[in-house]
């Protein structure tokens, strides 16, 4: 891609519309500082990319104090501001590149004339290819981070997709990647076998054991697993069976458990679901079936007095019935005979009397069994009561809690007194029911009444057993409220964890399997890591080599055989460091080369960049690039850079504010190719004024003529000016087309008898021309140098105007040798 | 400019582990951080089937 025109409006220092044609090969802009020159660099920038990188480095320090400031203050419109730019592809093929200005600072894109996302059609892709130049970024790459470096140099290496899948394959290995986008059952795997590791090297018996768990490979799975089923074996006895060692460890971590302390059996049993409830529903049922039986034996209590009645009702019947008393009359009464009502009567109690012996029979039978339900229930129940810790056993504990649950334990030991006396209270209530039970089912009479005095010794073991219930539910709770402190101690006695550690180990088989296949993934990763950074480090090494040649050629050109100087850039894992020389000792270069210097460094990476092969661009745009330059390095730099870049046929636009150093570029190069001159001025609200230029030497003579007829001595004094430079710039230019190198700046504003040696290196001079050049000299240089004891009054007109017609023959008579066309 | 493909293809001629090549293959498929972790996450799935397939 070659420029060939940039129209800007409205962009930084450009208000109203201005175009800007370039040379197809070489366009110099002179201009004094602050006439807009980088304001021309910053949209070609922007156009290209969207942003400034002065922009940029601004919104880093202060988002606000920037903002808006790609708008010129100035601009009111119409339209938007906007860059342009006509290209010329390889090929021929003409383009034109379009970017607008939003109020929201963001930009839209064209291209010839049709809104595009990008300009990567036409090969702007990546801004590592930036062939631009700019005296603020010079330095830049030099005092950059040393990663940022490594990531810039990187991607121009093209080496940037490589280490964003490097970054990956980091990722991946470190803790926040794999680790945590693993599948949920290796995570827990991993969990399991982290902790199992842990816990392994706390034990005597497991120490080789955890030395094979700290290096875990699929290959040491039997060996793992063998270990565990011979220390399994060796904790709960030998001849294990693979089915039943999980069962055989659980009973050993009981056992071990329980001669840590006696814990009570309520809470383990019913945990376990061990008769708990059912003895309780038994109890109930029972109850229930005593207070039936009750109802029965009132039954059949009724059921019996009503037998005595009749029978007695029948000793009556019997006697009126003797042979020698009226049979109407009753003999006791002597008021009622037997009436045919009253035999009725009679039938109907003989009828029941049997019914009645029945009932009684079975309430009898209803009574013994609800006595045996009620003994059962009694025996359930107990086999489900509590047993607090003996005294020992509190002893034990008020050991292993921790002081912090003294008070609960106090606790558990009051409500464990009371369940004591509350089960000691039940126990007289299902005492006293058993005996009032027996007392019924004691044999008697047929005839004599049945005892039903159940219902006091029902309700007592009812309110017996309640008690006993809440009884129970303190303990219970304050059970709970210890557990945790003496399942803790309990479980920090070696010998329970040792257990349940060989128990856990042994069931959590599956989980070891699967973590230790994941731990040989990760080192995999790791070693996969490996690789790619080994890779990426040789293929950098490799391109860098190359690139570093190509760096320290363009630095060379720029500082031939210096003692000290920038010498290689060194690559660290993820970092570049850029090495400098004193006189064979290396240091760093940032710190230690001198402003100048290090500019050359920044150039030499940025021309290293800009001319790298597969690069796009077939321009370089450099503003200002020898401004902290000395004399020699700038020379250097016309001298060897820029002829180097306009060899390899680049186009090249040279922005300058020094005007010996535009015209010393001009000078050097007119004749090789074509140039095209431009000067920024007059700097106004609307932005520079920029103008064409001739070559330096007719653009004297031009403005000597200008000002020459002038009546003001002030313009005719500047016109004695361009006389004087007339005469430098033409041995200067002479000497550059004859010998091929530039002259010192020294030569400036110097006697004739110091620029006549130069004259006489020349050999196309007519040695017939010295006096008509020493003439116009000389007499230049009297009026400028003005002394003031004896003061020269300015040149009138006619005397300014022979020399400067001589210095147009001359120039027409040179033009050939000086490159130059004839105005 | 070397491209990714090719410079990934040269680092593929130095791997021999099975798990490298497939991460290298999943990445050179798509070039994104998930591949990996895909890729990686298969591997291990199959390691897994293949340790419960012997158990049982």
């Amino acid at each position: 891609m070659r420029l060939r025109a940039l129209t800007v409006e409205g962009f930084r220092g450009f208000c109203d519309r201005q175009l800007i044609q370039f040379s197809g090969e070489l366009t110099i802009v002179y201009g004094p500082n602050g006439t807009g020159k980088t304001s021309l660099g910053e949209a070609l920038e922007w156009l290209l990319y969207g942003r400034t990188s002065k922009r940029q480095r601004g919104d880093e320090v202060s988002k606000t104090e920037y903002r808006e400031s790609y708008r010129n203050i100035h601009f009111a419109g119409p339209g938007k501001p906007s860059v342009g730019l006509e290209i010329e592809l390889p090929g021929g093929t003409q383009c034109v590149l379009r970017r607008e200005l939003n109020d929201d600072e963001t930009s839209g894109l064209m291209l010839n004339g049709a809104p595009c996302a990008d300009f990567s059609q036409v090969g702007v892709i990546s801004e590592f290819d930036r062939p631009m130049i700019l005296q603020h970024t010079l330095q830049d790459f030099i005092h950059m981070e040393p990663k940022r470096r490594y990531r810039a140099l990187s991607s121009i290496m093209g080496l940037e997709d490589l280490i964003t899948f490097r970054g990956h394959v980091d990722t991946l290995q470190g803790r926040s990647g794999y680790a945590r986008g693993k599948p949920p059952r290796v995570q827990k795997a991993r969990e399991f076998f982290d902790r199992l590791s842990t816990e392994a090297s706390a034990f005597e018996e497991t120490r080789n054991l955890s030395k094979t768990l700290a290096k875990p490979s699929v290959a040491s799975l039997p060996q793992i697993r063998s270990q565990l089923r011979a220390l399994a074996s060796a904790a709960s006895g030998d001849g294990l069976d693979e089915q039943h060692v999980a069962d055989r460890l659980r009973s050993a971590l009981t056992e071990r458990e329980k001669a840590v302390v006696d814990w009570g059996s309520y809470r383990v049993r019913e945990e376990t679901g061990e008769d708990g409830p059912s003895a309780w529903n038994k109890l109930a049922e029972s109850s229930q079936r005593v207070k039936s039986a009750v109802y029965a034996c009132t039954d059949g209590q009724q059921a019996a007095d009503a037998l005595g009645e009749t029978l007695r009702t029948f000793y009556q019947v019997g006697l009126s019935l003797c042979p020698d008393r009226d049979p109407k009359l009753c003999p006791f009464c002597a008021q009622e005979s037997l009436s045919a009502k009253r035999m009725e009567e009679i039938r109907g109690v003989l009828a029941s009397t049997a019914p009645a012996a029945e009932q009684r029979e079975r309430a009898h039978k209803a009574v013994a069994a609800a006595r045996t339900d009620v003994e059962q229930a009694a025996v359930d129940l107990r086999r489900c009561l509590p047993k607090p810790p003996d005294a020992d056993g509190w002893e034990m504990l008020a050991r292993i809690v921790s002081d912090g649950d003294q008070d609960s334990l106090r606790a558990l030991r009051s409500a464990a007194a009371t369940l004591a006396v509350s089960q000691a209270s039940w126990e007289s209530s299902v005492s006293a029911l058993l005996a009032s039970i027996d007392d019924v089912l004691s044999p008697r009479h047929p005839i004599e009444p049945l005892r039903t005095e159940f219902g006091s010794p029902l309700s007592a073991l009812g309110v017996a057993t309640e008690g006993m219930r809440s009884a129970l539910s303190t303990y219970a709770a304050a059970y709970d409220a210890l557990t945790p402190s003496v399942n803790r101690s309990i479980a920090t006695r070696t010998e329970v964890r040792y257990i349940r550690f060989l128990g856990e180990a042994w069931e959590g088989w599956p989980d070891v399997s699967i973590a230790v296949y994941d731990i040989q993934a990760e080192a995999l990763i790791l070693g996969f890591r490996k690789k790619v950074m080994d890779f990426i480090k040789r293929k950098q090494t490799e391109l860098l080599d190359e690139k570093q040649r190509e760096i320290t050629e363009w630095y060379r050109a720029l500082n031939p055989d210096e003692g000290v100087t920038f010498s290689k850039i060194s690559v660290a894992t993820d970092a570049l460091h850029l090495v400098a020389e004193s006189y064979g000792t290396e240091m760093a270069a940032a710190p230690n080369l001198s402003c100048s210097h290090l500019n050359c460094v920044g150039l030499a990476v940025y021309l290293a960049c800009a001319t790298r092969a597969g690069c796009p661009f077939g321009f370089l745009f450099i503003d200002d690039p020898v401004q902290s330059m000395d004399e020699d390095h700038s020379e250097a730099f016309r001298l060897r850079v820029l002829r180097r870049l306009l060899d390899e046929g680049r186009q090249l636009v040279v922005l300058t504010h020094l005007e010996h150093f535009a015209g010393g570029i001009d000078t050097l190069y007119r004749r090789q190719v074509d140039v095209h001159r431009l000067q920024f001025r007059s700097y106004s609200k609307a932005g520079p004024e920029i103008i064409e230029t001739l070559p330096a030497i007719q653009e004297h003579a031009k403005h000597a003529r200008e000002h020459m007829e002038a009546t003001n001595s002030e313009y005719r004094g500047i016109a004695i000016q361009h006389l004087r430079k007339f005469t430098e710039r033409f041995v200067k230019d002479l000497y550059v087309a004859d010998n091929g190198v530039p002259v010192s700046r020294r030569f400036e504003d110097v006697a004739w008898s110091r620029l006549k040696p130069l004259l006489l290196q020349c050999p196309s001079f007519d040695p017939c021309d010295e006096g008509r050049l020493e003439g116009i000299h000389n007499f230049a240089s009297r009026h400028l140098h003005v002394d003031d004891s004896a003061p020269q009054s300015v040149p009138q007109s006619h005397q300014i105007r022979p020399h400067v017609a001589e210095a147009e023959a001359l120039i027409g008579k040179y033009q050939s040798v000086l490159g130059i066309e004839s105005t | 400019m070397p491209s990714l493909d090719r410079l990934l293809g040269e680092l593929r001629a130095t791997l021999s582990e099975d798990l490298h090549l497939r991460l290298l293959d999943a990445y050179r498929g798509d070039p994104t951080y998930e591949a990996l972790l895909g890729a990686c996450n298969a591997y291990i799935e199959e390691r897994i089937d293949e340790a419960e397939g012997a158990d049982r």
